[in-house]
């Protein structure tokens, strides 16, 4: 009997489905999100690509051992500020925490970008509770349980959904979040809570805070989500529990996901980068740049190593600093519907304005008005107007030609190509400027790098961002379109939990314990996911830093049971090397203790995954373009007859050199010339570039001169 | 448009602005070496940095835009080179080091820069700068801040662009001079060489992009840049109505003596082009307040780009158009030997401060919504510092400085309320420490951190809130204490009719007994909740003993406000209420909103409320065509349940429409100086 895995990601306009089977086969779907009921949507993608595998739903499902769900929900709730009303209890003396919030300065220039931040929680809704620790643990002043009633009784009265507990120094000493926590499930056992030293027990009461009330904020809509998903494919048949996708990268059980919803945020773009990883191990590569480029946004990020790279203490909104590690993702205002505009120096600017899904670009004849790079694509002829989308959207390119002509050519003496030229290059420099940032910003050399794009509207792009940054090879991968998706099925299940321990030197074995115990509770929620002990992978990690640094650098700690002072007293000595390995040679602090903030136990459970059967490759096939048509390669700026190919046409093994067009339903890819295309044994499509260095540095010169 | 009167018509402004960025790419990659390179937390956490590149004769062609204070600093340290070295010593792989108010204009003598010529194919063609506050550079005081110093010999070693790099190898006598003058010679060496290594960084991207584009293009493209840029700024100058316009603000107390030190600006707006004339602020004094012309030019500069040229470039384009002028020996343009050692957060936030007053006034007139828009109040502008000397439980010593300083609120704009708690104007990315952190590194137990309610002047857009604090000392014995302040008696006025914010101001409660009453199951929530002696101090003030059980106390002002605040939504003021931002009586008194005992806004009793305030205006006597109100200035705040530390001299000027009683403008003004 097959079996089945499926991975669903539901995004913001698409919900893409990938079914891979005990066979070897893969099959891809998607339908369109609903976002009053984002079930119905996965249903729908369920429905769809049952049919296409030609299996009835319930056989789909009844045989389907592993399903995992990717969700914006938690992003949405955050992004559209839509959530419970959450009620929030303090330490006396600092309930305008959220309000003060470390001083919400940006680096913006521009004084209008400086404003005080949205309130997810009214002022009205904190109330202060008489309690005192300090910096070691110790009660200063006691909570009393009148007064920790006091506190929960006036929220509840107030009406909030969900109520969030942070007190001051509490992860060094629970005490008195945990007595306010008993009285409020005793009393109000219904109120959504959560408790800042079990969510994320380190020091910093601001990102604690925030993050605790995060969770609360967002947790109803999660319990509803996750328990109405889990009925719903338990009445089609499904018998496995269903995995929820986190944004650091790993997957957790709905139980979890209701516990910490926060922990759900932005696992989308992590499933992009997780499944860039499989794909990346798969094809023997093992440096790589992930772009993504959609509607309003282009991320990038980066595998070195074939590992993904994490960052820690997150910024949501671009303006909740939050104690939450994800999958590092650089996000640039850069996609298919964003606009562009003549700054106040007349210079053509694309972006981070988006026309977005609805009114969108004007080729789409959805009432769009303002020129976006979707338009310049279609006028430069790099779109077909008849072939877009599969035939099954036709584009409307005069409209769009004036648009670009009036707002972006007029002042600037251009005609609409030389216009949507402008944009095209506008877009292309600022991608690579992201490329960039992530990679020679961060000290990594580009040129040793693959570019791995997804997104439906990169295809065109691709090549042009990567030789403007000196990449040589590009992967579009076969599931471009619904690669979030496939990267899902690639994703472990990951249980990880940080405990603060300041230990600077002397006896260590609290910190042997909190590690032990930290494993204890990982490893048995992996064991109720069902995870046998042979399949968990434990790694240690401790926070270290000089004394009076604000920012900490992770550090693998040797994993034994008797771990002791000595053990740490190494690491601490080897902090200054590491410390300079990252960030340069005669950096480190001298003469200044070495503290380990705190350490973290992460749990992996592996993933059972079907393998993959590759196509075998036989003779090169011949492909003959469908027909030649005129772009203006923007550039070069100048028109030429290019060769259009259809994807239906080509196998793995086929070969092509630009300067051609490439049309796949859900995506086109432009080759540039000196360019090679070929489709690989998984069916990805690979671009490489055929000169050597010095004649791509010729040909740079040669491109930054392209005029009108 | 712009690119008619281009040098060059054959190059495209989308080259240009390409590469324009891949010089901006540059800059900021320079920044990234110095954060990640530098073990200091100045650099890599509160981002007190700059880096910029100039062209072969000192122009800017980037400014890396951390802080835009630095930039006539920046650009003075190139200029003092090209002047003082001769040419032909002068080659590549040199380094320059520049920490010297007086001649390569830096802000004060912790601010360290680097300069470096960068050369391509044995041509000189650009320069490069790194710059940041380092932890010491000698002299009097630990941290380089010196209120006892009268003349700047003693302050700390200054060093005025002299090799510290010669053709690559690191020169061993200079470098031997710092390590010997210094406190920590570890941390600012190590510094210095992350200046070095940021520079280095930039002249070996500057070479790959030079082999990409070719000098002649690079010559070019900046030339175009720099036009463009030039051509916008007077084409926004141009929507500003011509006039001399003229606002003056007062550095307070200048370590040794509270005097006020008079910051006159007169500015002209002459068509396409903006003189800024400091020429009529006060003579230099022997305290630390005084600023170099430099300094004067990049806090000038500071407002103007944050609001009517937010949206273009920083090149030397934008600085073309405008002229900032200063006269020797004021203290914006201090001379040898006068102090300087705090001088930008005095004299430098005060220029920031009158020009965001002038600009506000010359923007709000404007016929362009942009312009107009992007007005914005004064900000308080006073880094309020606490400083606690005290050996901590082992007897090990644990200098406090509470960054809780960046805790002053920001001027309101012309579309939305100040930020709370947002620090000086000049301070991009400004943020406040974690109680918790403080807590573990340094020998202090809060009792309480809060907004300061009222602080912000109330308006259509309130001016944003500073921070109210306590602490008391805990695991200590007790130390020293020490407080200054910028902004403790002369408010930060409104615009548009909006009122000041209040100002910034220290308490020390000796025998408060703290520590007992936190013993006994209590916590003080406001200080007439403590025993003991209270005592207000001065803006700043130096030596206080604290003891454990003492109270040091900041309540840090707010900025000032936009627009009469009878226009301020009244349902909006109830939510302030009940946030804790505005007070119940304030909501009468200054916004005319009634909250009743529920909480709730009534909103009958407020319309008749609103009216009675107006008609109060309508009796103010005429002058000219104006009602005016003219009263001492702390005592009128005080009506709106806010605060500034009583001065005779300091007026609050109310002006009202005689038609409607709308408020037109209130200022803040200093009969004579002392």
């Amino acid at each position: 009997m097959t079996q089945y895995h499926i991975g669903c990601d539901i995004g913001g306009t698409f919900t893409d489905i990938v079914v891979a089977t005990s066979d070897g086969e893969v099959f891809t779907d998607k339908a369109d999100t609903t976002p009053l009921n984002l079930a119905d949507g996965l249903l729908q993608a369920l429905d769809n690509v049952a049919e296409q595998i030609g299996v009835a739903v319930e056989e789909l499902l009844g045989n389907c051992r592993r399903f995992v769900n990717g969700t914006t929900v938690v992003t949405n709730s955050i992004a559209e500020l839509k959530g419970a009303r959450v009620g929030l209890i303090t330490t006396k003396g600092f309930g305008d925490n959220l309000l003060i919030a470390r001083s919400a300065r940006n680096a913006h220039r521009d004084h209008h970008k400086q404003l005080n931040l949205p309130q997810i929680v009214d002022r009205d809704d904190v109330v202060e509770v008489t309690e005192r620790l300090d910096r070691k643990g110790r009660v200063v002043v006691p909570l009393t349980e009148d007064e920790a009633r006091r506190a929960v009784r006036e929220l509840a009265d107030r009406g909030v959904e969900a109520v969030a507990v942070s007190l001051l120094w509490s992860f060094l000493n629970p005490v008195h979040e945990e007595l306010v926590a008993r009285i409020a499930a005793e009393e109000y056992p219904k109120l959504f809570l959560s408790v800042s030293s079990r969510l994320h027990p380190v020091i910093r009461e601001y990102e604690r805070t925030m993050t605790t009330v995060l969770n609360s904020f967002t947790g109803l809509r999660v319990a509803e989500y996750t328990e109405r998903i889990e009925r719903e494919l338990a009445e089609r048949g499904l018998r496995v529990p269903v995995a929820f996708m986190q944004g650091f990268g790993g997957t957790l059980s709905a139980t979890e996901a209701r516990d910490r919803p926060i922990t759900l945020i932005d696992s989308g773009p992590a499933g992009g980068v997780i499944g860039a990883r499989e794909l990346a191990t798969r094809l023997g590569i093992r440096d790589v740049v992930t772009a993504d480029m959609g509607g309003t946004s282009f991320d990038v990020s980066v595998l070195q190593d074939a590992k993904t790279m994490v960052t820690q203490r997150v910024m949501l909104r671009d303006q909740f600093l939050t104690a939450l590690s994800k999958i590092d993702v650089f996000p640039i205002g850069a996609g298919g519907g964003s606009i562009a505009w003549l700054d106040a120096r007349g210079i053509p600017q694309v972006g981070p304005h988006s026309a977005g899904a609805e009114p969108g670009p004007i080729c789409y004849g959805k009432g769009g008005t303002a020129p976006t790079v979707t338009d310049a694509s279609a006028v430069l002829g790099l779109l077909d107007p008849k072939a877009f989308f599969g035939g099954r959207r036709r584009l409307d390119i005069a409209p769009a030609a004036d648009a670009l002509q009036r707002e972006v050519g007029e002042r600037l003496g251009l005609d609409a190509r030389q216009a949507a030229a402008a944009v095209y290059r506008m877009v292309t420099s600022n991608m690579s400027n992201a490329v960039r940032a992530v990679t020679v910003e961060r000290g990594h050399d580009p040129r040793t790098f693959s570019l791995f794009c997804f997104g439906g509207a990169i295809g065109i792009f691709a090549a042009d961002i990567a030789r403007s940054i000196g990449i040589r090879k590009v992967v579009i991968p076969s599931d471009a379109a619904v690669f979030s998706a496939h990267g899902l099925l690639a994703t472990d299940d990951v249980r990880t939990q940080t405990r603060s321990t300041m230990w600077s030197g002397g006896d260590a074995s609290h910190v042997a314990q909190s590690l032990r115990e930290l494993e204890e509770e990982q490893v048995a929620a992996l064991r109720e996911a069902g995870y046998s002990d042979e399949r968990i992978d434990i790694e240690w990690q401790g926070d270290f830093k000089f004394a009076g640094q604000q920012w900490e650098l992770r550090v693998p700690i040797p994993r034994k049971p008797d771990l002791a002072e000595a053990d740490l007293v190494a690491l601490q000595e080897s902090f200054p090397q590491r410390y300079e390995a990252e960030y340069g040679a005669g950096t480190a602090w001298v003469n200044s203790p070495v503290v380990l903030m705190s350490v973290r136990v992460v749990a992996t459970g592996r993933a059972e995954t079907f393998e993959r059967a590759p196509a075998r490759i036989g003779q090169p096939a011949e492909v003959a373009p469908r027909r030649r048509r005129p772009v203006y390669l923007p550039l070069a700026g100048e028109q030429q007859d290019v060769d259009v190919y259809d994807a239906a046409d080509l196998v793995p093994g086929s070969t092509l050199t630009g300067p051609a067009m490439v049309e796949h339903p859900l995506t086109t890819i432009q080759v540039p010339s000196h360019w090679q295309f070929t489709v690989d044994e998984w069916s990805n499509f690979i671009l490489t570039d055929t000169r050597d260095r010095a004649e791509q540095a010729d040909e740079h010169r040669t491109l930054m001169e392209a005029t009108r | 448009m712009s690119t008619q009167t281009h040098h060059d018509t054959d190059v495209d402004p989308v080259t240009v602005e390409i590469f324009s960025k891949a010089l901006d790419n540059i800059t900021g990659e320079m920044g990234l070496v110095m954060m990640r390179a530098s073990g200091s937390p100045v650099i890599a956490e509160a981002v007190d940095f700059s880096t910029f590149m100039a062209d072969a004769d000192g122009d800017i062609i980037s400014y890396s835009g951390y802080i835009t204070m630095y930039l006539g600093t920046a650009r003075q340290a190139v200029r003092h080179v090209l002047q003082t070295v001769p040419r032909e010593d002068i080659h590549p792989g040199d380094m320059f080091i520049c920490n010297d108010p007086f001649t390569t204009g830096n802000a004060h003598q912790v601010d360290v820069g680097v300069v470096r010529p960068l050369f391509y194919r044995d041509e000189l063609v650009a320069w490069c700068w790194a710059e940041a506050h380092v932890s010491d550079f000698g002299g009097v005081a630990p941290g380089g801040f010196a209120p006892m110093a009268t003349e700047t010999y003693g302050e700390a070693l200054r060093l005025p662009g002299v090799k510290i790099v010669d053709r690559g190898e690191l020169v061993d006598d200079i470098w031997r001079i710092i390590e010997t003058n210094i406190r920590v010679p570890n941390l600012v060496l190590s510094d210095i060489r992350c200046f070095i290594a940021a520079c280095n960084r930039c002249d070996d991207r500057l070479r790959d992009l030079l082999d990409r584009y070719g000098i002649e293009d690079f010559r070019r493209y900046i030339a175009i840049a720099k036009d463009l840029a030039e051509q916008a700024v007077r084409h926004r100058i141009r929507a500003l109505p011509n006039g001399v316009y003229e606002a003056e603000d007062f550095v307070e107390h200048n370590g040794h003596t509270n005097g006020l030190h008079r910051v006159h600006c007169r500015m002209t707006v002459d068509d396409e082009h903006m003189t800024f004339d400091f020429s009529r602020s006060a003579p230099q004094t022997d305290g630390f307040v005084n600023v170099s012309a430099p300094m004067t030019l990049g806090c000038a500069m500071t407002p103007v780009l944050a609001s009517l040229l937010c949206d273009l470039p920083i090149n030397q384009g934008t600085l073309r158009p405008i002229d900032v002028i200063t006269k020797p020996g004021t203290v914006c343009d201090v001379q040898m030997p006068a102090p300087v050692s705090s001088g930008h957060m005095e004299t430098g936030l005060r220029v920031c401060k009158v020009v965001t007053r002038l600009l506000a006034e010359v923007q709000s007139a404007s016929d362009d919504p942009f312009v107009r828009d992007h007005v914005m109040a004064p900000w308080q502008d006073s880094w309020n510092g606490v400083i606690f000397y005290a050996p901590d439980e082992n007897g090990q010593l644990a200098p406090f400085l509470d960054m809780h300083g960046g805790g002053s609120g920001a001027g309101a704009q012309a579309v939305a309320d100040g930020m709370d708690v947002g620090g000086a104007l000049a301070q991009p990315q400004n943020s406040v420490p974690d109680i918790e952190i403080n807590e573990l590194g340094f020998p202090v137990l809060y009792l309480w951190r809060k907004l300061n309610t009222n602080s912000g002047g109330p308006s259509k857009y309130r001016g944003g809130d500073g921070v109210d604090l306590a602490w008391t000392p805990w695991y200590t014995p007790g130390g020293q204490t020490h407080v200054f302040g910028a902004c403790w008696q002369v408010p930060p006025s409104g615009t548009a009719g909006g009122y000041p914010g209040s100002t910034s101001g220290f308490h020390l409660v000796s025998g408060a007994g703290a520590d007992k009453v936190l013993a006994s199951g209590q916590i003080p929530g406001h200080l007439d909740e403590l025993d003991g002696d209270l005592q207000a101090l001065e803006g700043k003030q130096f030596g206080l003993v604290c003891s454990p059980g003492d109270v040091v106390h900041l309540h840090a002002g707010g900025g000032g406000a936009y627009g009469d605040p009878l226009d301020r939504d009244p349902k909006l003021v109830a939510s302030d209420v009940a946030a804790g931002i505005t007070s119940a009586a304030a909501a009468h008194a200054a916004y005319g909103v009634v909250i009743d005992n529920e909480g709730q806004l009534d909103e009958e009793a407020t319309a008749a409320r609103r009216q009675a305030i107006r008609d109060e205006r309508l009796t103010w006597p005429l002058e000219g065509d104006v009602r005016v109100r003219r009263t001492q200035a702390a005592a009128r705040l005080a009506e709106f349940d806010q605060w500034a530390q009583p001065m005779e001299q300091v007026q609050l000027v109310e002006q009202a429409d005689p038609e409607t009683g709308a408020l037109l403008r209130v200022d803040v003004q200093v009969l004579q100086e002392t």
